[in-house]
């Protein structure tokens, strides 16, 4: 018995070396990163194919490694040894047992599941059996019967319903998908051994729900073509600019089309606003050169999108159409919003506007804005997965928590660069952000003391000085194109007239609003107010200055997007003011608004409001940056 | 010149003793005992010759190696048991054996290896020692070693997890007690809303959080505030200087009840003891509870026996008490408050023995952490062995602050140097790295406990190597400026009452004094000093102002007891060390099979024969010549069935001689042991009265009900 009077020194020279590695390896299987680590860059390319970037501050990236992940780099070629090696490579402590474990056991789950076409012999056998009831196709509950009606009616007209297999690698696999019971509705097990058939317009509702079952399905059945569309990317712009697409772009759209063979052709990529997500959807959209249905958020970024094909892609003006409340024209490339989808007469009858997924065989849907996915959505994604697709954010956050969901159907992320990188190489503005902490007046004081949780969000909201904050800082930055954004329109008026500036609301209409948008451009209007229509895909190329004077509570995402109206390149520092009342529940919303950019490495400056010259700090070195601009 | 006394070695006060025993014995046994080894002796005998004899008997080669023959594998345990354990009584055989033999087997087995001459009951100050026989030392020696005791594991091994409870892990566990002091029921359970909390900021590590807990109450270092708990800061601040091993240790022992505090110390080091002699070696639980009996029992020095935390007065009559009432002090230390078994428990919760595999009979075997070494911090950093690399870390790498307000702290610093940064922070996640949040109510609290958003920034960057994120020094200002949920005075307090009051308000020398005016006639005082008081009061003419009065200071936290965590060794002693010879059961059959032989040839009633056989199956026959039937005294010793006579007469005997016996009642039924008291007779049926081993309870049992009787064989020699 060796006893422990004589313990073994270790050898602290190779710790300490370890000491200097880059990753730490936590049991919750996240990953961070010291970014000031010697080997952090090499570090970081050889984690991104198995593990998902989750927060990039400062110092410590945060990357995780999730089943999807695992299972995106397996069926990419990368085995479960490799990730375990390159943690253990540049782990700075021993990498727990029970990741590796965890690791071993989740990437070697791929490939037992696979989803093949079924075979014409087995479904006639099937059919013959009568293993295919009438209801075998799976509406969610309490909707749309007349939907379903249509659907067996197309179905019927058409004469065709396809059919795929899913076969289990093992008896023992096989048994476990028969016992799940919400599985059992849309599969039938069939004479194929160990396998099931399932109708294709299932495939995205079951590969979804295997995954929540911890059983990814490798995917062997090829994505249809679609309609072929002869598109091809300009040199130099129809408004003649040269036209470069920039590397990460080339990568982002080749993560998506791949070698378009399986296991290509849908995902997500994760760009920071102002990056060109937009160029990147049609470079992708050039590569797989087929007719393509676009969903964004609202009419401006309909006209955007068209605008930006016509600009930049040959295809010809009449090839592409709008679907909106306006007009509802399809044409090779249509673009929609979410909301003309998931609009319908009543609230419980079918959404009408659905059909617009099937009208066409298409080769390619771009889900811009991919986090707003609506929840009605997602049941026709499911059934779409058959068709190439991909998924356009800057902000991968759900305060609904469902992007989870946007992930399984829409596909992983297969792009994503840390804001910051793209703010150091110069394809995304310089931004500072800045906190004005400014006082209620004391009689606001006492009546934001007895207001109710929402009272007192609103009051500290609508603090009137504000608008006086809002006056100085446009007289201070006189070069700045400013936008004020806000949520209370009341206040936006208010400050609009007292600004004498246009301001854009939802009742603004399309006509107006891209009046505006134009005079604002062309550098017309220099100040321009906007409610929170403006959150999202609004071309702004010129501001430089965004003022927040009140948001959405403690909207992460809100808050990233807003940042976004100013983050395209530019010679100048864009600013991004937010005003916050000192000792409000605004101080708590506003510090969890802030997560988002702070974990994308934004950092907050704070002034303390007193008066006009407590923006003195930042005029000057505005007036030397500029000065040596020049 | 002086006449110096001779030096006796050890060897030879043993056989002093061992002769010594003899005289206790009584008229009976001792001649019973020479009878057996002897032949026929007569009477009236020479003890101190007869003695001499058996000495004599027992030096003779052949005796010896047929001693040793004899000795089985479960005998040489408690053979080993005897040797090493100090001062070795039944209780304490009976201790140390609690999982590995039955208590009949244990008392039987002792008693027949003192009719074997093997054991020896010895008187030391009016102590009953079993002692092992000095003559069989040298025959003994290669047989005999404490590894006997401590026998290897065999199975299959298993990489152990290092789920050691690190410094971060105790100030993450310190941080959330901060934010949820009222976590605990009455009987100090977590609460199920605190545990789903704990979980998922600890995961699988919550299973530590009671220990500690329990740990920190019973050191002092927690305290009840009426709401919940809170720390005693006084406390905790002697408690990080210790280090990391030296705090798992406290919490770990402390967790297990309220000790003294030299009880605690003992405890503690009987921890450390325990695990250092186990070493690298992979163990079950009985093997650490053997070790940890054997390490208690050890003999100790002077200086490690004196208690040190009381006042020496204290302690003499602690020591006094003790041995007034016939208990070993360090044992007694060691059965108290549940001993070391709930220590183990708490030691496996905390990580400083992890699991490592099962043997074939499904026993959990262990290894054990070593955390003891210099410079280990616990923590991952130190993984493997690669100790003494986390205490070389610059205090500026310990933590990151984001400018979200999240604090990342890595790995491998002293529980010392991250104390002062929890008390102004929320726990997030404890993993390899802890994360915490700063918010309001985090500094809220920090700012209760004396800090200022100074003191929180000088903390804050004197452990990062980059520059705190500007939003949270102005968020500091700000939340200082608007904390005012308390205003804490320090000064001179001036009490007076009606006209008093007013007087002095007006006083010309003590007014420009008064700083803050509390309540009606309390006035707050700019003094610095006793002195500087009591000379403005006399100045002032308040001369019926009394001597200043002041609060009952709180008593200094004492220091924690240093522990030695080199461990002590137990088997420096008896000179068995070395174990090189194994029993051969070859040569055991060669001895008894010799004996048969002789017995065959013996021309003998069948009761002497019976007599004579009982005498070789329990291997006190060693030589052909002890087959004498004169020297037989026919007892019986069992009876069973409906042999109710037989019953009766079997306990009867038993009682007259003091002896145990062993009811049994019905096959694989109740079996109890004890010594029989007394027989009454209820409703035509006879009742026993027994006090039950090992506990003393009184019990009464039928005796027709009873399927067998028997006697469990005294031995001779009497106590």
């Amino acid at each position: 018995m060796q006893n422990g009077f004589t313990g073994t020194q270790a050898d602290s020279n190779s710790q300490m070396n370890r000491m200097t590695n880059p990753l730490i390896v936590q049991s919750d299987r996240s990953i961070l990163m010291d970014v000031h680590a010697p080997l952090a860059d090499e570090c970081r390319n050889e984690l991104i194919p198995f593990a998902e970037l989750e927060r990039s501050p400062e110092h410590l990236h945060t990357y995780r490694l999730t089943p999807l992940s695992l299972w995106n780099s397996t069926s990419a070629g990368f085995t479960y040894q490799d990730a375990i090696n390159v943690l253990r490579k540049y782990s700075r402590f021993d990498v727990p047992q029970s990741v590796e474990v965890w690791i071993e056991e989740t990437a070697s789950r791929f490939g037992k599941l696979r989803m093949i076409p079924a075979p014409d012999e087995i479904v006639e056998i099937e059919k013959k059996a009568g293993h295919f009831a009438d209801d075998v196709v799976v509406i969610n509950p309490g909707t749309q019967s007349e939907e379903k009606a249509e659907e067996k009616k197309k179905k019927k007209n058409t004469g065709k319903e396809e059919f795929l297999l899913l076969v289990a690698e093992t008896k023992a696999i096989y048994k476990q998908i028969d016992a799940n019971v919400q599985l059992r509705k849309f599969l039938t097990p069939c004479q194929v051994e160990n396998a099931f058939i399932l109708l294709l317009t299932d495939r995205g509702t079951i590969k979804q729900k295997l995954i929540e079952l911890g059983w990814p399905v490798k995917d062997e059945v090829p994505l249809v073509d679609g309609e072929p569309l002869e598109i091809n990317l300009r040199q130099t712009t129809l408004c003649g600019n040269p036209f470069n697409i920039r590397n990460y772009q080339i990568e982002a759209a080749k993560s998506i089309v791949g070698d378009k063979g399986p296991g290509t052709g849908f995902g997500t990529i994760v760009l920071p606003c102002g990056a060109g997500k937009t160029i990147v959807g049609l470079t992708i959209l050039s590569m797989l050169k087929t007719s393509t249905l676009i969903i964004t958020t609202n009419i401006t970024s309909v006209h955007q999108w068209i605008d930006e094909l016509v600009d930049k892609t040959d295809i010809p003006r009449d090839m592409i159409a709008e679907y909106t409340g306006e007009s509802k024209t399809i044409k090779p490339i249509t673009v929609a919003t979410y909301q003309i989808l998931t609009w319908r007469p009543d609230k419980v009858g079918p959404y009408p506007h659905f059909s617009i997924f099937r009208e066409r065989p298409w080769g390619l849907i771009i889900y811009d804005e991919v986090h707003l996915l609506p929840a009605p959505v997602f049941r026709v994604v499911a059934e779409l997965q058959a068709v190439r697709r991909v998924g356009l954010t800057a902000t991968l956050v759900r305060e609904d928590n469902c992007q989870g969901y946007v992930f399984s159907l829409v596909g992983p992320k297969r792009y994503d660069v840390p804001w910051k990188e793209l703010e150091h190489t110069g394809w995304i503005a310089k931004a500072e952000c800045v906190e004005v902490r400014l006082d209620l007046s004391e009689e606001r004081e006492l009546e934001y003391a007895v207001a109710t949780a929402r009272e007192k969000h609103r009051l500290a909201s609508e603090n009137p000085v504000k608008v006086k904050i809002v006056s100085e800082l446009v007289e201070k930055f006189p070069e700045d194109k400013i936008l004020v954004i806000g949520q209370y329109l009341n206040q936006l008026q208010e400050i609009a007239e007292l600004l004498k500036v246009p301001i854009i609301t939802g009742k603004t209409p399309n006509t107006v609003r891209d009046q505006i948008y134009g005079d604002f451009k062309s550098g017309k209007v220099r100040v321009l107010v906007v409610s929170k229509v403006a959150n999202f895909a609004v071309d702004l190329p010129d501001a430089s200055m965004a003022i927040q004077i009140s948001g959405t509570f403690g909207s992460r995402q809100e808050e990233a997007q807003r940042l976004g109206r100013i983050l395209r390149p530019k010679e100048r520092t864009s600013r991004f003011f937010t005003l916050i009342t000192r000792n409000t529940v605004e101080e708590d919303f506003g510090s969890n608004r802030q997560k988002f950019l702070a974990e994308q490495g934004y950092t907050y400056r704070i002034i303390k409001y007193a008066d006009a010259s407590s923006f003195d700090q930042i005029q000057n070195e505005t007036a030397i940056c500029d000065d040596g601009d020049r | 010149m002086a006449f110096r006394e001779p030096v006796m070695s050890e060897h030879a006060k043993k056989v002093l003793r061992w002769r010594e025993s003899f005289l206790y014995l009584d008229e009976n046994r001792f001649s019973e005992t020479m009878r057996t080894y002897l032949g026929e002796i007569k009477t009236p005998y020479n003890k101190q010759k007869l003695v001499e004899s058996l000495e004599s008997f027992l030096r003779q080669k052949e005796h010896l190696v047929a001693i040793k023959s004899l000795v089985s594998k479960e005998e040489l345990d408690i053979i080993c048991a005897a040797v090493f354990i100090p001062d070795c009584t039944e209780d304490k055989l009976t201790k140390f054996f609690e999982n590995t033999y039955s208590y009949s087997f244990l008392y039987e087995t002792i008693n027949n290896l003192e009719d074997r001459l093997i054991l020896f009951i010895s008187n030391i100050e009016d102590h009953f020692i079993i002692e092992f026989n000095p003559l069989l030392e040298d025959a003994f020696y290669d047989l005999i070693s404490v590894e006997k005791l401590l026998p290897e594991i065999h199975f299959e091994k298993k990489q152990a997890q290092n789920t050691i409870v690190t410094a971060e892990m105790i100030a993450a566990f310190c941080a959330f007690v901060i934010q949820n002091p009222n976590l605990a029921k009455q009987d100090r359970s977590l609460k199920k809303h605190t545990i789903e909390i704990a979980e998922e900021i600890f995961g699988e590590k919550t299973s530590s959080l009671t220990v500690l807990f329990n740990g920190f109450l019973n050191l002092g270092i927690l305290k009840d505030s009426g709401k919940g708990v809170e720390f005693d800061w006084s406390k905790m601040n002697k408690f990080v200087q210790q280090s990391l091993a030296e705090q798992l240790v406290y919490i770990t022992v402390a967790s297990s009840g309220h000790f003294s505090r030299d009880n605690l110390r003992l405890q503690a080091q009987l921890l450390i003891d325990t695990l250092r002699n186990l070493g690298s070696a992979c163990f079950t639980k009985d093997l650490f509870l053997r070790t940890g009996f054997l390490a208690a029992a050890r003999p100790k020095s002077q200086e490690e026996t004196r208690p040190q935390g009381s006042s020496r007065f204290a302690r003499l009559i602690e020591e006094s008490r003790l041995r007034t009432a016939g208990q070993d002090v360090e044992a007694t230390r060691i059965s108290e408050n549940g001993g070391l078994e709930r220590i183990f428990d708490a030691a496996v919760v905390m990580g400083l023995v992890s699991d490592c595999g099962k043997t074939d009979s499904g026993e959990t075997v262990y290894t054990f952490e070593n955390v003891f070494d210099s410079g280990c911090t616990g923590s991952a950093a130190d993984a493997g062995s690669e100790c003494g690399a986390g205490s070389e870390r610059n205090l500026c790498e310990m933590l990151t602050v984001d400018p979200g307000m999240s604090v990342n702290i890595m790995p491998g610093f002293a529980l010392k140097d991250i104390i002062p940064v929890i008390k102004f922070m929320s726990v997030t996640r404890y993993d390899m790295v802890s994360s915490y949040s700063i918010d309001r109510q985090s500094i809220m609290r920090g700012f209760d406990f004396g800090l200022t958003s100074k003191s929180i920034l000088a903390v804050l960057k004197e452990r990062t190597a980059y520059p705190v994120p500007e939003t949270l020094e102005v968020q500091l200002d700000d939340w200082n400026a608007s904390y005012s949920s308390a205003e804490f005075f320090k000064g001179f307090v001036l009490k007076l009452d009606g006209k008093m009051a007013i007087a002095a308000e007006h006083n010309s020398v003590l007014a420009p004094h008064i700083h803050t005016v509390i309540a009606p006639g309390i006035f707050l005082l700019d003094i610095n000093d006793d002195a500087e008081a009591m000379a403005l009061i006399k100045e002032s003419g308040l001369d019926f102002v009394g001597k200043i009065k002041t609060a009952r200071a709180e008593n200094q936290s004492t220091d924690f007891l240093k522990l030695n965590l080199e461990g002590r060794k137990i088997n420096d002693r008896s000179g068995f060390t070395s174990p090189t010879e194994v029993l051969e059961t070859e040569d055991a059959e060669k001895v008894t099979d010799r004996m048969y032989a002789a017995l065959a040839k013996l021309k003998l009633a069948p009761a002497a024969r019976e007599g004579l056989e009982l005498r070789i199956i329990h291997k006190m026959v060693i030589n052909p010549s002890q087959l004498n039937p004169s020297i037989l005294r026919m007892e019986r010793t069992n009876a069973g069935g409906m042999d109710f006579g037989g019953k009766l007469y079997i306990i009867d005997l038993a009682m007259k001689s003091q002896e145990k016996i062993e009811m049994k009642f019905g096959a694989g039924g109740l079996t109890v042991v004890g010594v029989p008291l007394n027989v009454t007779k209820k409703n035509n049926e006879a009742f026993v009265e027994i006090q039950l081993e090992p506990d003393n309870v009184v019990r009464e049992y039928s005796i027709g009900k009873a399927s067998s009787v028997s006697r469990i064989r005294k031995g001779l020699y009497r106590y």
